[in-house]
């Protein structure tokens, strides 16, 4: 192909070339054979232009619907291993706050236990604690767990 | 003047530090018009809205990313032909053949892109024409691509493009020559691929 061609496609579409493309065509087949592929493939592309007849119109509370899905997106990416957002490093600081407070709690009803009491013994004891009042701070823990949401 | 120091760039600024009603200003200026374009590439008036929601759900969480070398609704534009393509490349010729009860001769035909004979259903040839389409452009890069849209689709002249793209206008006028030389071979490849 010719440069005159390349320099001139979208003038020749928009009707503005000059003379001399159109001489040049006149005497090279070759060229006139490139303008009417790249006419064509140009020409196919039209297809996806607006129908401006037809087109939907965005109906009533689009916007709220677009943010349900980007809190749904931040849910899912928050569980995913590989994209932890801000909410799971929130999730991670909660569940160490949980941790400490149920160590503190063993470690307290540890103390009141035999001090040569062996394993077994304390974690005996340790389910007695189940039903014990104090255990409530952690029953009320695990319920802040159960129903946590960021 | 520059975008950043537009009303619309201090708006982008806004939505890029988290300030809600500057991304809803963004959906409401903008979602008639990624309606519109959605509608022309995918014309199936049913899926408009949910890859509309897809458009915008991107938007959100791709704003920081945008960095005001071109205009607001070039960037939206982009992101809303990809997912368009990503829409008609994922509903597969095959399941809209299907809806649209071709024989299995020409499901072969439209799989290969060849062009279908003229069986008077307008709504098959629609489908395989877009696909084709759609099979041609894969074969430019996106900046490619995005031109030939904005030019071709959107009708932007030459002058306007490179004001949005902030480029001269021979630079536009090469690249887009070339995208569509390289249209022209994918084309040609496509023409002569053999059925299976
Ligand atoms: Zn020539």
């Amino acid at each position: 192909m010719h440069d005159i061609v390349a320099e001139q496609f979208d003038d020749h579409r928009n009707g503005r070339a000059s003379q001399a493309l159109y001489e040049h065509l006149a005497v090279c087949p070759d060229c006139v054979a490139e303008l009417a592929e790249l006419e064509q493939v140009t020409n196919a592309l039209h297809e996806f232009r607006p129908d401006t007849d037809s087109i939907p119109a965005p109906s009533l509370g689009f916007y709220n619907r677009v943010a349900c899905r980007i809190r749904e997106d931040e849910q899912s990416q928050s569980w995913s291993f590989f994209s932890p957002g801000i909410a799971f490093f929130r999730r991670v600081a909660f569940a160490s706050l949980l941790l400490l407070a149920g160590l503190g709690s063993y470690l307290v009803t540890r103390k009141a236990a035999e001090p040569e009491a062996d394993a077994v013994s304390i974690m005996a004891q340790h389910d007695v604690l189940q039903s014990h009042p104090e255990s409530s701070d952690r029953d009320n823990l695990l319920f802040a767990l159960a129903n946590y949401r960021e | 003047m520059d975008y950043e120091t537009t009303p619309e760039g201090a708006l982008v600024r806004r939505a890029q530090s988290g300030d809600e009603s500057a991304f809803r200003e963004i959906v409401e200026r903008y979602q008639s018009k990624v309606f519109s374009i959605i509608h022309g590439i995918v014309r199936q008036r049913n899926d408009v809205e949910d890859i509309a929601q897809q458009v915008f759900a991107k938007v959100y969480f791709s704003i920081r990313n945008f960095d005001f070398r071109s205009s607001l609704i070039t960037w939206i534009y982009k992101i809303t032909v990809n997912e368009c393509f990503d829409y008609l490349r994922k509903k597969k010729v095959r399941k809209l053949v299907y809806e649209s009860d071709m024989s299995e001769d020409e499901v072969r035909r439209v799989e290969n892109s060849e062009p279908l004979p003229d069986r008077g259903t307008r709504a098959d040839t629609t489908l395989a024409r877009r696909d084709y389409i759609v099979k041609l452009l894969d074969r430019v890069s996106d900046e490619e691509k995005n031109l030939l849209m904005l030019k071709e689709v959107e009708g932007y002249s030459v002058e306007e493009l490179a004001g949005m793209l902030r480029m001269n206008e021979n630079t536009i006028k090469v690249k887009l020559f070339r995208a569509r030389q390289k249209l022209v071979k994918a084309s040609q490849r496509l023409d002569k691929a053999p059925a299976r």
